[in-house]
């Protein structure tokens, strides 16, 4: 978790909301999105929410078994959600479009993350400072 | 909070166009003052007369049509050079429009709190 801080402390941090519109095999955009998330939790800014379009969505994909010599990079999103309580947010229409969830089926997404609507991009982007959009 | 929507993608570029389009519909559904700019490929959105049901996508035309039944009542942006450079004119386009240059673009960057794109 990270270090508890002051008020003044807090204040000098922005907040950030990250967009992922990559899928997790399709480029350099979904690493990027990653290395920044971890180094903004690891220097103890504020990242209030990771929200997950289009073919971002497929980051949230249960069960994925890359060769052992391989970052799985699923896996480690559900880390950085499990270790500093990030908020991992897969966009439902996006998610059911891709077959990635179904609210019929229960189907299970990755550890750490969970199905939401547009309405709570918006919410993010205006309770944040930033907003980065990668991919 | 005022934000900017940029398309640069042609309608045809998979479910992307579909997909920001609920993106936009939604910030302005949560009251958000959103303006619109077309660059590159993103000005054909305004192009009439397209089939996009032959290539299996969601026909866009008549929510470009009618964003400002979804509170976005100013007309889009579309940037001279990218129109020019596709051999189009406003006159060609399936609602008004206003124009701008390129190379008043990063003073149009900074009228705004947040930029999102397609």
């Amino acid at each position: 978790m990270n270090e508890p801080q002051t008020p003044a402390e807090a204040s000098r941090f922005l907040s950030y909301t990250l967009q992922v519109n990559a899928s997790p095999y399709g480029g350099e955009a979904a690493d990027l999105a990653y290395g920044f998330a971890r180094a903004l939790v690891k220097k103890g800014h504020r990242l209030k929410r990771v929200f997950f379009y289009r073919d971002g969505v497929y980051h949230a994909l249960a069960g994925a078994m890359p060769p052992a010599d391989e970052t799985c990079r699923i896996a480690r999103w559900s880390e950085l959600a499990r270790v500093h309580g990030v908020d991992l947010v897969v966009c439902s229409a996006a998610a059911q479009r891709r077959g990635v969830w179904n609210p019929e089926a229960e189907a299970e997404l990755a550890p750490g993350f969970r199905v939401a609507g547009l309405a709570l991009l918006v919410e993010s982007i205006v309770e944040s400072d930033r907003l980065l959009i990668f991919g | 909070m005022r934000c900017l929507f940029v398309f640069r993608h042609s309608p045809w570029d998979g479910s992307r166009g579909a997909e920001s389009l609920d993106l936009l519909l939604t910030l302005a559904a949560f009251d958000q003052e959103v303006a619109v700019l077309l660059l590159d490929d993103g000005v054909w959105h305004l192009h009439p007369g397209q089939s996009p049901g032959v290539l299996g996508l969601r026909d866009l035309s008549a929510l470009w049509r009618n964003l400002p039944l979804y509170g976005i009542g100013a007309s889009p942006w579309v940037e001279d050079e990218s129109l020019r450079a596709r051999g189009l004119q406003d006159g060609d386009l399936s609602i008004p429009v206003r124009r701008i240059q390129r190379k008043r673009l990063v003073a149009f960057w900074n009228r705004f709190d947040v930029i999102l794109r397609d």
